[in-house]
């Protein structure tokens, strides 16, 4: 209720803004709310997704340099006209959602319009009007931040009377590095109104074709890190066949060690990595024969010998693939303890990445909740406490209270989920 | 520290040095004015990222890629200042850098790129003194976009000479591919550099810096996707030479398989995408041992067989499945056209890789040519096996 009253006021607001300036006797420029309008449409309808997160879009430098070349109202009409996106309409968005959405470009692009006249600056297409390095870059700094706080500010009130979460958090969570994005996008904005004032519209093309190949080489490295994920996948599932106790480990483990990564606040291209390291970390295992890793009695010392080499046969088949070279040091160091007496090089706890101490303690929990030829599986509750016995010696004590945290929620998460189903 | 790298970093302070030897001389002679210190730092300095964010290209080696810095040099600073940008950025890199990457080479690098400034410098200067004034941005930015394709071209077509090669691949072939993946990245940074022209007079340094950071961030984005797909076809590689490991053998079969079916393929006048996927079907055409402990024995049919049905539950590697199914000869639903001759290709070098081993000589690979000839005179497989071997370029390449 909350978020529509608020939404609805947004709407209301904008709409008055934009009633007020259409009213006034200020002309406009219609050639450049077109192009820069239909452009932004078009830079928010290619929007694409970059690697770890996040979506680039033209939208943004464009209606900030609409704002610059034809003041607040020419920003206003040019944000109104991207506000929605076929995306919008593919993802169903209420009516509602849309105007907010719509209202909040709009002012944001308003309020920027006016910070900039107000300090001076007089729109960039006006005959006299100066350029941005001889006395208009002070307000067209200026008119950047403003817009730029505006538009996050609006969309934070919103997120948080939606989530409960307070205003602060979902600021610091959700907007701390978007802003320097958007900050970098005005700046963006600053050399398309530039481009513009100095050599007409066409000389937008020299910026859009650069925004195409990008979009077009990210495309296809998401495709391709799709596939290569998929590869590994399936290959590592035909190499685990092997032994009918360890099935599906791997994906087990990398769906452990990226629950436990998340539960630590990692960053994203950490947590890719951290699922690359697990998906591969038993690899090297593949020299040791079947007979010794499904043996039911205790292993001889040339066995445990094998065994103690798989990191580093691991390391041997994966050294010098460019994509990997991050993740090799947690295979690697996948088997080392909290204490020191790991294998393969017992290295000290300081010395381990923090990678391989998430995955120690998702692949000791896999290991104990899994059938082995010498005994059944443990139950979760006896591997979580069994984990609790040796954190701190076997295992890191913070990846270990981590795991123990995000492993209790998700339980609690799916059996409120299962219940809702019964229900 | 390595040797390589204390030469390196000798050759980038001998650069060093004669860069600033040579602005004291030009400055001295009169000859270019002097450079606007905002801009010339920024240049420098745009080389100096260049040379953080090397292309590391398919066929192996890496490619330092600056057209943008360099398009935009020319149109911001007098050529002789744009050279000497040149030669101070790829010296600072140089000797602050920690890459291996040998004196001789480096030295040729720099050639190759100063040899297409001058270039497109003198392109460019005789272009600018044939537009009239007062000629409109588009006609004034001519000069520059062509002096920009100058330096695109010449870079493009030395380094496509100069670099290594794959095996049978002619120079043209060579420069043709390399434009193909890379034109795209050199048709956006000369863009972003005419841009820099237009914005310069009325945003100043401000312009200039967002546009060099902007062109940058292009290459870096490039260069991660070049080394995702290259990882891949590590990583693949790497897999599938997991069945070696499995039974205690040596790594290595797999590989050379690829290689040579390559290089038959090729000189039975493929190209492109049918060479990637000759090339994925040699190194995984002992997949089906994956996983199956103790089946190194056995027949090549059944291998196949098993790892034809592998490859259907990996979405991208499932069309080839059928080039793996038929290395028995006999066609199998699902194949397209140029499989049967795939596989065909593949399983005649994997015979011959087989009778090799590790270690190449020419009278076993002569004795293998012999034992696996047939009666055919139009098999053209056999001929270009044959040609490959005759060719000699095979012993470097064994390994």
């Amino acid at each position: 209720m909350k978020v529509r009253l608020y939404s609805a006021s947004v709407i209301a607001v904008a709409a008055m803004a934009i009633t007020a300036i259409l009213g006034s006797s200020q002309p406009l420029d219609l050639a450049l709310i077109a192009v820069l309008g239909a452009l932004s449409f078009l830079a928010e309808w290619l929007a694409f997704s970059i690697p770890y997160g996040g979506t680039v879009s033209l939208a943004f430098p464009m209606h900030f340099a609409a704002v610059l070349l034809g003041g607040p109202t020419a920003g206003m009409l040019v944000a109104l006209m991207s506000s929605v996106s076929p995306q919008d309409i593919r993802a169903r968005k209420g009516p509602l959602r849309l105007a907010f959405n719509a209202a909040q470009l709009s002012l944001a692009a308003a309020l920027s319009g006016l910070v900039f006249v107000g300090l001076g600056g007089r729109p960039l297409l006006e005959s006299g009007a100066g350029s941005l390095s001889s006395g208009l870059l002070g307000p067209a700094l200026a008119a950047a931040a403003v817009q730029a706080f505006v538009n996050m500010s609006l969309v934070a009130v919103a997120m948080s009377l939606a989530s409960g979460a307070s205003l602060r958090e979902v600021w610091t969570r959700s907007f701390s590095s978007y802003l320097i994005s958007l900050l970098a996008m005005a700046l963006l904005g600053l050399v398309f109104a530039q481009l513009v004032a100095t050599a007409g519209y066409w000389s937008l093309v020299l910026l859009l074709v650069p925004f195409f190949v990008a979009r077009q080489t990210f495309r296809v490295y998401e495709q391709q890190s799709e596939a290569y994920l998929a590869t590994v996948k399936s290959l590592i599932e035909a190499l685990e066949a092997k032994d009918p106790y360890t099935r599906g480990h791997s994906e087990r483990v990398a769906e452990y060690a990226v629950g436990l990564a998340r539960e630590l606040a990692l960053q994203e291209s950490e947590i890719r990595r951290i699922e690359w390291a697990a998906l591969l970390h038993d690899i090297g295992k593949i020299a040791i024969s079947s007979q010794t890793l499904t043996k039911p009695s205790a292993l001889t010392d040339a066995e445990f010998e094998r065994i103690r080499e798989h990191p580093l046969t691991a390391v041997h088949i994966l050294q010098g693939i460019g994509f990997l070279a991050d993740i090799i040091p947690m295979i690697s160091a996948h088997h080392e303890r909290a204490d020191g007496t790991g294998y393969p090089y017992g290295l000290p706890s300081a010395s381990v990445p923090a990678g391989a101490k998430i995955l120690a303690v998702a692949d000791a929990f896999d290991a104990m909740t899994s059938t082995r030829a010498y005994r059944p599986p443990m139950s979760y509750t006896a591997a979580i406490a069994e984990l609790r016995s040796v954190s701190g010696a076997q295992l890191d004590a913070d990846c270990v209270d981590a795991f123990v945290a995000w492993f209790e929620a998700s339980v609690r998460a799916d059996s409120v989920e299962t219940s809702g189903d019964a229900a | 520290m390595t040797p390589w790298v204390g030469t390196n970093r000798l050759a980038g302070l001998s650069t060093l040095a004669v860069g600033l030897l040579g602005m004291a001389v030009v400055d001295y002679l009169g000859v270019a004015g002097p450079a606007d210190p905002v801009y010339f730092v920024a240049l420098v300095l745009a080389y100096v990222a260049v040379e953080a964010i090397p292309l590391q290209l398919p066929r192996g080696d890496v490619l330092y890629f600056g057209v943008g810095v360099a398009t935009a040099s020319l149109l911001i600073v007098h050529p002789a200042n744009a050279v000497f940008a040149m030669i101070l950025g790829l010296g600072l890199a140089a000797t602050s850098s920690g890459s291996p990457v040998p004196a001789r080479l480096w030295g040729k690098d720099l050639g190759r790129r100063l040899v297409a400034l001058l270039l497109a410098a003198t392109v460019h200067s005789q272009l600018v003194d044939s537009i009239a004034p007062g000629s409109s941005q588009l006609s004034a930015l001519t000069p520059a976009l062509l002096g920009g394709v100058t330096y695109a071209v010449l870079d493009l077509t030395w380094f496509s000479l100069s670099g290594s090669r794959a095996l049978g691949e002619t120079r043209l072939q060579s420069a043709f591919a390399l434009f193909r993946m890379l034109g795209g990245l050199y048709l956006g940074q000369i863009s972003v550099a005419l841009a820099v022209a237009i914005v310069r007079p009325g945003l100043g340094s401000l312009g200039v810096v967002v546009l060099l950071t902007l062109m940058l961030l292009m290459q870096h984005s490039f260069g991660l996707l070049l080394k995702v797909r290259l990882s891949y076809t590590m990583t693949v590689t790497a897999l599938a030479q997991l069945p070696e490991l499995q039974d205690g053998g040596s790594r290595g079969h797999a590989d050379r398989v690829a290689m040579l079916a390559v290089a038959v393929a090729r000189r039975m006048g493929m190209r492109g995408s049918a060479l990637e996927r000759i090339s994925l079907a040699a190194l995984l055409h002992d997949i089906g041992n994956l996983g199956v402990e103790g089946s190194v024995g056995d027949d090549a049919s059944s291998v196949a067989l098993r790892g034809a049905r592998l490859l259907e539950s990996v979405s991208i590697l499932a069309d080839l499945a059928p080039v793996l199914a038929m290395q028995d000869g006999e066609a199998v639903r699902g194949a397209k056209e140029g499989d049967v001759l795939a596989a065909n290709i593949v399983a005649r070098c994997s015979a011959f890789a087989d009778r090799l081993g590790a270690e190449y000589s020419e009278s076993r690979a002569r004795d293998a040519l012999v034992a696996m000839s047939c009666d055919d005179p139009d098999d053209l497989v056999a001929a270009a096996l044959d040609a490959v071997v005759e060719s000699g370029a095979l012993p470097g390449a064994w390994r």
